[in-house]
């Protein structure tokens, strides 16, 4: 008794034959009007890009900041020997390499490391 | 709405290196600048002292492996004494003298060129010393034909007493040219430091400032010049210093003694430098 009731099979030939499906009611959705983009969020966008792009042109095209040794450099232009004292800081350049190997702390050439006093006994 | 985000996001990758590339560019040229400045004060004559640093440097590592191979041959010799060893050993040090000679020969050619091209050593001093390497040099071309005729223990014994009398004589000659050296790359610069002064003034005398402006760089001027006077008397009592240990056999101490007195002339050519460029800013 319990098996007939959960029979499957005999449920679907006990169905009622030719007995037309009714379709369930569908419910109208309304058509939703498709949002125009958003005008506001694309200006923004443009923007922020040209700005970033205008900074990114600052940061290439603006000279850094000055070390002390270029603002000698530029500040000699303005007194008294006018253009005249440029040559004068590279001749200081050089001269300071030249300093730095004649350092007496770093002195090369040293005696080379070999035993002078080679024997067999 | 996306590919416009994906292009802007692509255009400012491309800024972003060439903005990198840019700030590399400028830094690596900066850097070689600064890289080829400080020149040797020697190179005029670069070929040949390229070619002796390369040679010297590979008669060092030859001379390296013969000096372990004499002592190894040594050794053995010592624990077994046969004469199959003995052989060894004797021609493991004749080895090792020869390539200790080369390097010797290489090192004090290496000197004379320095010495020779450095300017700013007083040629009182100069001339005689070149004389000296000179010497040196044949001196040790002798000893190596001895050495490289020596094929017996005597030989080498003999060979390893005359050359403990040469080596007094390599010392002294080595340390009084380093000394004169290092005196004179000092004074290479205080010289060239005197010209640039004299150049900056010259070029001052032309513009034209204000009395007070004048007065102001003329005091800057004669604080510079007396800085230079200063460095020149200590250089020329290191001069002087040389010249009583001239004629005398000098060691090592003579030569670090000597750098350490120039240790304070080095920080004021430093200093006198930086006052150099300042005076080109006032």
């Amino acid at each position: 008794m319990a098996q007939d009731q959960f029979n499957q099979t005999d449920f679907s030939q006990n169905r009622p034959m030719y007995e037309a499906e009714v379709p369930l009611p569908i419910p109208e959705v309304p058509d939703q009007p498709v949002a125009p983009p958003n005008k506001k969020h694309i200006t923004m966008l443009i923007a922020g890009g040209i700005f970033i792009i205008l900074l990114m042109l600052v940061i290439i095209f603006v000279p850094k900041k000055q070390s002390p040794e270029d603002a000698v450099g530029n500040s000699v232009d303005n007194p008294g020997a006018a253009g005249e004292l440029n040559p004068y800081l590279e001749r200081i350049k050089r001269l300071e390499g030249e300093l730095k190997e004649a350092d007496p702390t770093k002195q090369e050439l040293s005696l080379p490391p070999v035993d002078m006093k080679i024997s067999l006994d | 709405m996306k590919n416009l985000s994906i292009i802007l996001f692509i255009v400012l990758m491309s800024l972003g290196a060439v903005a990198a590339k840019a700030q590399s560019d400028e830094s690596a040229a900066t850097e070689t600048e600064f890289l080829s400045e400080p020149e040797k004060l020697v190179d005029d004559d670069g070929d040949e002292l390229t070619q002796l640093r390369s040679l010297y440097t590979l008669q060092i590592e030859s001379y390296r492996q013969a000096e372990k191979e004499q002592i190894i041959a040594k050794e053995q010799y010592k624990s077994l004494e046969t004469l199959k060893l003995l052989e060894q050993a004797v021609l493991a040090s004749q080895k090792a003298m020869v390539e200790r000679n080369r390097v010797l020969l290489t090192y004090f050619d290496l000197l004379y060129l320095h010495l020779q091209y450095t300017p700013g050593i007083n040629l009182q001093y100069k001339e005689p010393l070149l004389e000296d390497l000179k010497a040196q040099t044949e001196e040790l071309r002798a000893f190596q034909a001895k050495v490289e005729a020596t094929d017996d223990r005597d030989g080498i014994a003999a060979r390893a007493e005359e050359f403990s009398e040469i080596v007094p004589r390599i010392e002294s000659n080595a340390y009084r040219t380093l000394t004169l050296l290092a005196i004179g790359k000092l004074q290479t610069v205080h010289d060239k430091g005197i010209l640039i002064l004299n150049d900056v003034k010259a070029a001052e005398a032309e513009s034209d400032r204000s009395t007070i402006q004048k007065a102001q760089i003329q005091r800057a001027f004669d604080q510079t010049q007396k800085n230079l006077e200063d460095i020149n008397t200590q250089l020329r009592e290191q001069n002087d210093y040389y010249a009583r240990q001239e004629d005398k056999p000098v060691k090592r101490t003579f030569y670090t003694q000597t750098l350490d007195r120039l240790k304070p002339v080095y920080v004021e050519l430093s200093q006198l430098l930086a006052h150099l460029k300042e005076l080109l800013t006032i």
